[in-house]
């Protein structure tokens, strides 16, 4: 493997690069911000029973059988590397050097990699699981690497491919490894002593780096697969528990049994088939005529109480991590301390509990409240947001802006994704009662983040940041280099909080980096800004009862759990 | 709106002796009772759409966190929807939107349509040719697709076109007129009247035509008035019956291009409370799997009667003209609603 | 006539060529691109040229223009564009637009087959009736049910239809939400059963126009001279209805018939998102908000030519049908 940089390989093929661009990251959003539409459910939810997540016993598993699920977002493309709206479907495909327990904070090596040394913080040196193999085949086409174990060196080329990909979600941990963004550094920090051994030093800690090693994104690839497809997202090969049959992402994407996969008898199901329907309510309607035996809609309250009663059917609830926030510009009049602070206390968040997150749901500080680890604890963010619409008053007085003013603020419009305009259209009525009028502008999201978010051309706007589940990447929203060290939108700068946001990303002690990442949440919470974060509610899932996960959406998986999909069961096998 | 652009040339050969306006609507009610209960539909419409704040109950984009989602009762008539916003409030306000779009498109759609099918009648040769072909290929589009290109390229936030209405032109960012956002609203209506001018050009041009044969254009022509004063004093008096009554063709079509355009999610944005809008998103999920059923019962209602109306009164006009074929009809009376 | 003819034929490629170029330039002045969508918060002004360039968003209009006709060779060095029927390839899937087509485009036609033959049967035969027997009973109702139905939208029928048949009925159109549409072949049944509800929803709009026109025409047509001596000369009503005045009356209507194409494609766009088919409206509609410039500019052409033809098709019919009307 002479010319083994992937990019450099592509451009000596003289092919056009566009086949090379993923479907859109802002797709993925608009998709992960519509599952949120649901969560304004009714509060007439006239169900006779108590709704509760039912608690099935996993049962006897029988293996066979195959299960349909619905899919509201269309899967653009498969690439694990590239494409970010079929990463849940990449996670059934590859195989990944191991999975994460989120309450815990801790890998679990379920999957390729058997074990872990660190003979130091920064060095990582995985052991590999021998006979991990390819599937026969992918998408009906024979697979380039059929019957062949994953290796280190494959390792390696899915590392260096996915660090150097330009649609890449986020390219700061390869960076962190190479010392650059050169992918010849990359490429030379990559180590393979033998066949079942990867190991690299990072040239500067980075501790998000675990977390993201375990994400979706970062899936291990043959690299003779690489060599002959030079792109994946309408193709996979893998050595997951499923091959691909046959892909149509806005249509259905049917997925197989591995034969060759590596545990045995696993996974149980014969196949898998998603259903792509990106209207809401069509998709709930074919999942309770029995037409998807898992539900891909979103669930609201009511429906998950309905539901719940129903033996018929199965379900699980688990907190959302979406936290939409009010983006601040620290200028006049977000300048001043005190007109920030009075916007936070006549924000009723109790009020957006009730509306927007059917009643159920918590505070969220700067690390959204299901990350429970590291987020601060819900009393102390109760008290601090205490609703004092009178002393907000005040303050605006204090601060200049006796009985209020007049704001622009700015929304993206994602269609699907009614909970966006509504949580706006709360907020401009709970900011009326103190004299601050919001005008809302919905601007289509395409040119929503072009001209409006990334160039920070804005006031005041709403914005529903994704579910990042590690803390530092939404601490970095406040770090006054941003998330793309070019700066953030909102031209806020603490050089102290810096510091902090700077300190946590090196801590690769769990409880030194929590008390460090408390102090910085504190710390912003003080500066009352530049976010204005809200509350976060739950999110329902729903499946039919002759379906068997593990693993309910929201628990731990345990230390015994297989990759993802290989345990789930039918009865109807 | 190929079909609407054919319909109306013989309505111009329907223009009767003047009559006095009361006889003419009192013999409206004994003769064309349907003809007077569109009538009066849209005087009640309009009357909404005048007076929404005193007519409706609540302010139609007030949350009310003790009713979501109730069903019609005493205090709600037509129910709150997911926010515990009064849906008869918002079915009232819609009226003045839904109006407002009408009539502001059709203003705009019938001006321009009128200036460029003039223009193109009277000079002929190149300029017509031109014009011509560019309405042709305007015409090409089927009309939903025209509005969808239309209304994506000038309905953008940050278009050359918003651009030069806040900057040169006096049209109100805020709320003008009792309708909140105003800007959003005219783009829309300016969008639908692009549409409306294509065809009122194209019929206007066909009369311009047929008048430029008469006497008396040539005789001014020959005492040497200018073209402008030809056009202004000769010509546009002489069309503006036909403009008017291809306004009041397209007044119905335009509010259900809205409506359309809304629902498909292009068209008002949502807190603003418009007909189209509220019967699709969050509402249309709601009804659909959660049989909230008035949410978009009552919207799509008004809707339909505001159309509704604007039918009847046009087949009682059509029945006046010609009283054999009573009953719809009439030369090219089908009535159409250009695929909405 | 066959002057008129040429004339009209030579005119549509000259639309033809006006329609793309305008579609093409309108969606290039807007601000927000695929590019934009793609990168998104990475977003730094160099990762956006990049994308840019794969995209081949950076070359000057008129050559990305050329290219997609496939008057100029891409990137490439092909020649290959509309010209040879291939529409280029969707900047988010990758996959060939065609392709997307061959899918979509038996959807959106069997809608607005079926759509076009129910509103036939809806239609004209009612007209008729009425027009028989002008003020009975029945002419009546066929005008009013007319006048109704041509003021009810097809969207907010369609929300009916759903929302009421599982409030009432607990029933739902058959493959509604599943996003599937049987084919033909596969279940004829199953497959007409998908199609009725959406059709019979889009058609009655257009059952409305030619129900009215159908009894205006026929009433016109029963004036006549010759239909008057077909009466004196005793022949039965059914006979005169139907051999004689129904012939001449239908000219009107076909023609009408024609110039609802328009409305049906407008209305396939807004009866498919309404009953989630995937045909080429739900196609359109989701390509304008990726600003998915090829496909958009390959749909959008492709409704203008049907359109176009369609049109073109009723004027020379009706020519050929009434020689009286002469064209100027």
């Amino acid at each position: 493997m002479e010319d083994s940089n992937y990019w450099t390989r592509l451009n000596s093929r003289k092919v056009s690069r566009r086949a090379l661009l993923g479907g859109g990251a802002t797709a993925a959003l608009g998709g992960a911000a519509a599952l949120m539409v649901g969560c304004s459910g009714g509060g007439n939810g006239g169900a006779d029973c108590v709704a509760t997540p039912t608690a099935r016993p996993f049962g006897t598993p029988k293996a066979g059988g195959t299960i349909t699920q619905g899919r509201l977002i269309a899967a653009l493309g498969i690439d694990p590397h590239i494409d970010l709206t079929g990463l849940d479907v990449d996670t059934l495909i590859y195989p990944y050097l191991y999975g994460w327990a989120p309450g815990r904070e801790e890998a679990i090596f379920n999957n390729l990699a058997l074990a872990l040394e660190q003979p130091e913080e920064t060095e990582f040196i995985f052991s590999l699981r021998p006979g991990v193999t390819n599937s026969p085949t992918g998408g009906g086409k024979p697979n380039p690497a059929a019957g062949e174990e994953i290796t280190s060196e494959d390792v390696k080329q899915s590392f260096i491919r996915r660090g150097t990909s330009i649609t890449a979600p986020d390219r700061r941990f390869p960076r962190k490894i190479a010392g650059s963004s050169d992918p010849g550094a990359l490429e030379a920090a990559l180590l393979t002593p033998d066949k079942y051994t990867f190991r690299f030093k990072m040239s500067e800690p980075f501790v998000p780096g675990v977390r993201e090693m375990a994400n979706p994104t970062w899936g291990i690839v043959s690299a003779k697969v690489l060599d002959e497809y030079l792109y994946l997202s309408q193709d996979a090969f893998g050595a997951g528990p499923f091959m691909l049959e046959e892909f149509r992402g806005n249509e259905r994407i049917v997925l197989r049994r591995n034969p060759n996969y590596y545990i045995k008898g696993r996974p149980y199901l014969d196949g898998l088939t998603y259903v792509v329907i990106t209207e809401p309510s069509s998709l709930y309607s074919a999942f309770k005529q029995g037409q998807h035996d898992v539900n891909g809609s979103v669930l609201t309250r009511k429906d998950y109480e309905e539901l719940a009663c129903d033996p018929d059917f199965t379900v699980a609830t688990t907190p959302s991590l979406f936290y939409p926030v009010v983006h601040l510009k620290i200028k006049p009049p977000f300048d001043d301390i005190r007109v920030r602070e009075a916007l936070n206390i006549s924000v009723d968040r109790d009020e957006i509990i009730a509306v927007i997150n059917s009643g159920e749901g918590n505070y969220n500080g700067p690390i959204q409240w299901p990350q429970t680890f590291w987020a601060l604890p819900q009393e102390e963010l109760r008290a601090f947001y205490k609703y004092e619409p009178e002393r907000a008053k005040q303050l605006l007085a204090e601060a200049g802006y006796e009985g209020g003013f007049d704001v622009k603020m700015k929304l993206p419009k994602i269609t699907g994704a009614t909970f966006i305009a509504d949580t706006a259209l709360l907020l401009k009525d709970q900011w009326a009662r103190v004299g601050v009028n919001i005008q809302i502008d919905e601007v289509e999201l395409g040119a929503y983040i072009g001209s409006t978010l990334l160039p920070g051309n804005f006031e005041m706007t709403f914005f529903p940041n994704l579910p990042y589940d590690e803390p530092d990447r939404p601490l970095s929203f406040y770090h006054s280099l941003g998330v793309t060290g070019s700066g953030n939108w909102n031209n806020y700068s603490n050089p102290e909080l810096d510091k902090l946001i700077d300190a946590q990303s090196k801590e690769f002690d769990k409880d030194k980096r929590q008390k460090i990442i408390l102090e910085a949440q504190r710390m912003i919470l003080k500066a009352h800004g530049p976010q204005l974060t809200l509350t976060g509610g739950q999110q329902y899932s729903a499946r039919w009862s002759y379906v068997h996960f593990p693993f309910e959406l929201g628990q731990d998986p345990g230390a015994d759990v297989n990759p993802n999909g290989s345990d789930t069961w039918t009865e109807k096998a | 709106m190929a079909q609407e652009a054919a319909i109306p040339i013989a309505a111009t050969e329907e223009a009767r002796p003047a009559r006095s306006r009361i006889k003419k609507l009192l013999s409206l009610v004994r003769h064309q009772p349907l003809g007077a209960l569109g009538l009066a539909i849209v005087v009640g419409f309009v009357a909404c759409a005048v007076f929404a704040e005193w007519i409706a109950p609540y302010d139609p984009q007030k949350i009310n966190v003790d009713a979501l989602r109730a069903a019609p009762s005493w205090s709600h008539p037509f129910g709150t929807d997911r926010l515990g916003r009064d849906v008869l409030s918002r079915t009232v306000f819609g009226a003045r939107i839904s109006l407002m779009i009408g009539l502001v498109s059709v203003i705009i759609g019938t001006t321009m349509g009128t200036v460029f099918g003039v223009i193109s009648g009277y000079f002929g040769k190149l300029i017509d040719s031109i014009i011509q072909r560019l309405i042709d290929v305007m015409l090409a589009f089927p009309p939903v697709v025209l509005l969808l290109v239309i209304i994506t390229v000038i309905g953008d936030e940050d278009s050359a076109f918003r651009k030069f209405l806040t900057e040169h032109t006096p049209v109100p960012e805020g709320t003008f007129l009792g309708v909140p956002v105003f800007l959003d609203i005219f783009v829309i209506a300016v969008g639908i009247g692009i549409a409306v001018s294509v065809g009122t050009a194209r019929v206007v041009r066909g009369a311009v035509l047929s008048l430029k044969e008469n006497v008396y254009i040539e005789a001014a022509q020959a005492m040497g008035a200018s073209d402008r004063r030809i056009m202004m004093k000769h010509i546009f008096p002489n069309v503006a019956a036909l403009v008017v009554v291809l306004a009041t063709i397209f007044l119905p079509i335009a509010i259900l291009a809205e409506a359309a355009i809304s629902f498909l999610g292009i068209g008002v944005p949502d807190p603003t409370p418009s007909w189209g809008a509220d019967l699709s998103g969050p509402n249309r999920q709601d009804a659909i799997s959660g049989g909230i059923w008035w949410v978009v019962f009552f919207p799509g209602l008004a809707l339909s009667l505001v159309v509704l109306a604007f039918n009847l009164i046009g087949d009682a006009f059509r029945d006046l003209s010609d009283p054999r074929l009573r009953g719809g009809g009439g030369p090219g009376g089908g009535g159409s609603r250009g695929g909405f | 006539m066959r002057e008129y003819i040429i004339r009209r034929l030579l005119l549509v490629p000259l639309i033809m060529f006006g329609v793309s170029l305008l579609t093409f330039m309108a969606f290039r002045i807007i601000p927000g691109d695929a590019a934009v969508l793609i990168c998104q918060f990475n977003c730094t002004p160099e990762v956006l040229r990049d994308i840019r360039e794969d995209l081949g968003l950076d070359e000057p209009w008129y050559q990305q223009y050329g290219e997609w006709l496939g008057v100029l060779k891409n990137d490439d060095g092909e020649l290959s564009g509309v010209l040879e029927a291939d529409f280029g390839d969707s900047f988010f899937t990758k996959l060939p637009v065609s392709e997307e087509l061959g899918r979509r485009l038996p959807v959106t036609l069997e809608l607005m087959i079926m759509a076009m033959v129910l509103s036939i049967l809806l239609g004209i035969p009612p007209g008729v009736l009425s027009a028989v027997r002008p003020g009975s009973f029945a002419d009546l109702v066929a005008r009013f049910t007319s006048v109704l139905w041509l003021s009810i939208p097809a969207f907010y029928l369609g929300i009916l239809v759903i929302t009421f048949g599982g409030k009432w009925f607990g029933w739902s159109p058959p493959n509604f939400g599943t996003g599937k549409t049987t084919g033909f072949l596969e279940d004829p049944w199953l497959n007409i059963q998908t199609f009725f509800w959406p059709a019979l929803v889009l058609s009655v709009g257009i059952a409305a126009v030619l129900m009215r026109l159908t009894r205006s025409s026929m009433l016109e047509v029963m004036r006549n001279d010759y239909i008057r001596t077909a009466w004196s000369k005793g022949l039965k009503e059914r006979a005169v209805v139907w051999r004689h005045a129904l012939k001449n009356a239908m000219i009107p209507v076909v023609t009408i018939l024609g110039l609802q194409v328009g409305a049906l494609i407008g209305g396939s766009v807004i009866i498919e998102s309404v009953f989630g088919l995937n045909g080429m409206g739900i196609y359109l509609l989701e390509s304008i908000l990726r600003r998915d410039l090829l496909v958009v500019q390959s749909l959008v052409l492709i409704f203008a030519v049907t359109h176009v033809l369609a049109n073109l098709t009723v004027d020379l019919t009706y020519a050929w049908l009434d020689p009286r009307i002469r064209y100027g």
